[in-house]
Parts: structure tokens; C-alpha cells; sequence
């Protein structure tokens, strides 16, 4: 009677431990070390946001990209690396990689590879975000 | 003749002051303060543009950009709140109703009058925030509350709870002339 006791009340206090450890409280994905779904050029991925309507099969996915660094930027949080295609009303328009880390040291006109999540286009810039270099 | 060529200077200057400024990285806050749970995310990729030959301000967010502490607050505030597959940009267009003073170092507190677009519904919004001239840099901050009911944001009541029907929203903009 004990026993069944003890294991009805262990069952419930393991389920709710597991929830809130693993639903609640479940950690962020580890970008950096997800293998990405999609490798494709930069300006492949920038079209397909403003050419075509094949954007949706990136969407919240990891991808990899290739293409030429036009600037690189730090802002408070991270550094920006972009690599731009054209000139729109408020400035250069392209693809924006958000760097996990903040020291970045890469000059205009370098050919990198970078893997990041892409969360989408905000009408002038496509965006990656946790960026990680593969290879420069 | 020294007054022609003055004249000439004063146009020439004038026309190519910077008119237009921008920021990719602004950042807006947005915090809910309820009983049982304080829910705070950071975007810190939002797009803001300034046409000052217009008066005209611009604010665009990428609504998937938002991150919060919990990768599961984040998981259900993209797909059950703000369903950002289907509505990816939150975006806010309006006009400064007095043209603040480029040559002030002062924080000038300036009246913005525009619309808020959310899940592709409009609501009007008018708000002060501070701006502040740096060099050839525009700063841009302040606040607003947001009610969750106005933007059709159906919350279960299961959890209605933990989230209170006014969302503050904050935030801090860069510009740079272009």
C-alpha cells in the first residue's frame, strides 16, 4: 500500500519536474551548432524575398550562405555584417548577418560563408541572426 | 560681390544637409507586467528611417526578431499571439508635428502623429519622445503602451492571467544621415 503511495505520488512530482524543466523552462536552440537545412548564394536568399515567393521555405530555418562582405558594423549587442546587392530609398539593401559574437575583424570585399537563422525580410534587408562564420 | 558669393555658400550648404537618416538597429522593448509573471522581449533589429524634408518617420519590425528569456514564451508569441508567418512586420508610419531643431543640444520633447499597423491592423497612435541632435546623428527615444485587445491577440484564458491587457512599449532609436 506504501509502495503504491510513494509511486503515486513520485509519478506526478517527476511529470511536473519534467515540464518545467524540459517545456517551461527548455533551453534556446544552440545555433552555432545546428547543421543548417538550406546552403545557397546571399544574393539567392535577398531574391527570393524580393523576386520571388520561394522565401517561405527559409523562414525560421538555420541556413548557410555565401557571398562578398560589403560592410561590417558594431552595434551595442553584436556586430552586423552585411552583404548588400542595391540601393534603395534609405540606403543599401541586402542581407544583414547578426554575429553571435561581437568582435568580428573583416574587411569589405572578403568572401565568407556564414550560418545563421533567417527570420525573415523587413522590406528592405533580409535578416540572420546567432551568425557564425564558417569559413573566410 | 562677397555677398553673392556668401549667398551662393549658404544655398549650396543647405541643400546638402542630410535630409534623410536611418537606423537598421534601433531596439524596441516591450514588457507586461502581471501578477503571476513579468514577460519582457528585445528586438534590437528594427528599422527606422527620418525624412526631415517630410517630416516623416518610419518604423518597421521584423516581428520574429523579438527576443525573450524563455525559448518558449518566444515559440508561442510567434505562432499562437502574433502568428509572424503571417503578419512578419509590425511597422509604424508617421510625421513629427513640429520639426525638431538641428541646431539644438537640448532634448526636444516632439509630438509624432501616425499609425501603428499590427497583425495587419491599424490603430492610431500619437506620442512625444525625446530627440536629441548628435553630430549628424538623430536620437530618438520613448514609450507607449499597447492594449493587447485592440490588435485582435486572442489570449487563452488559461493564461490570461500572466498576461496584463497593456503591453509598454519602449524604445531607442540611432539615426545616421544618409
Amino acid at each position: 500500500m506504501k509502495k503504491i503511495l510513494a509511486i503515486g505520488l513520485l509519478v506526478p512530482v517527476l511529470v511536473m519536474g519534467y515540464v518545467y524543466v524540459f517545456v517551461y523552462n527548455k533551453s534556446h536552440t544552440d545555433y552555432a551548432n545546428t547543421d543548417p537545412e538550406f546552403e545557397l548564394k546571399a544574393e539567392t536568399l535577398y531574391n527570393s524575398f524580393t523576386d520571388s515567393n520561394d522565401s517561405k521555405k527559409y523562414l525560421g530555418k538555420v541556413i548557410m550562405i555565401s557571398g562578398v562582405v560589403s560592410s561590417v558594423e558594431s552595434t551595442d549587442s553584436t556586430a552586423v555584417v552585411s552583404i548588400n546587392f542595391e540601393e534603395g530609398m534609405f540606403g543599401t539593401q541586402g542581407v544583414r548577418c547578426n554575429m553571435l559574437s561581437p568582435y568580428v575583424l573583416m574587411k569589405p570585399g572578403t568572401e565568407i560563408l556564414v550560418k545563421g537563422l533567417c527570420s525573415g525580410y523587413n522590406d528592405t534587408d533580409v535578416l540572420l541572426e546567432y551568425c557564425t562564420i564558417k569559413k573566410y | 560681390m562677397n555677398k553673392i558669393f556668401l549667398f551662393i555658400l549658404i544655398t549650396f550648404s543647405l541643400s546638402i544637409s542630410a535630409q534623410k537618416y536611418v537606423t537598421k538597429s534601433g531596439m524596441v522593448k516591450f514588457s507586461s507586467d502581471a501578477p503571476l509573471e513579468k514577460i519582457e522581449a528585445t528586438n534590437n533589429n528594427v528599422m527606422s528611417a527620418i525624412d526631415l524634408s517630410k517630416q516623416n518617420v518610419v518604423v518597421k519590425i521584423l516581428v520574429k526578431s523579438f527576443r525573450f528569456e524563455k525559448a518558449l514564451m518566444e515559440e508561442h508569441f510567434n505562432e499562437n499571439y502574433m502568428e509572424s508567418d503571417e503578419f512578419p512586420n509590425s511597422t509604424f508610419k508617421g510625421k513629427f508635428i513640429d520639426a525638431p531643431d538641428m541646431n539644438s543640444n537640448d532634448i526636444q520633447k516632439i509630438k509624432i502623429e501616425g499609425k501603428i499597423v499590427m497583425r495587419s491592423i491599424s490603430k492610431p497612435l500619437v506620442i512625444i519622445v525625446d530627440v536629441k541632435i548628435e553630430g549628424d546623428a538623430i536620437k530618438i527615444d520613448g514609450k507607449f503602451d499597447v492594449k493587447i485587445d485592440d490588435f485582435s491577440i486572442g489570449i487563452p484564458s488559461a493564461v490570461s492571467g500572466k498576461i496584463s491587457e497593456n503591453l509598454e512599449v519602449f524604445f531607442k532609436f540611432n539615426l545616421k544621415a544618409l
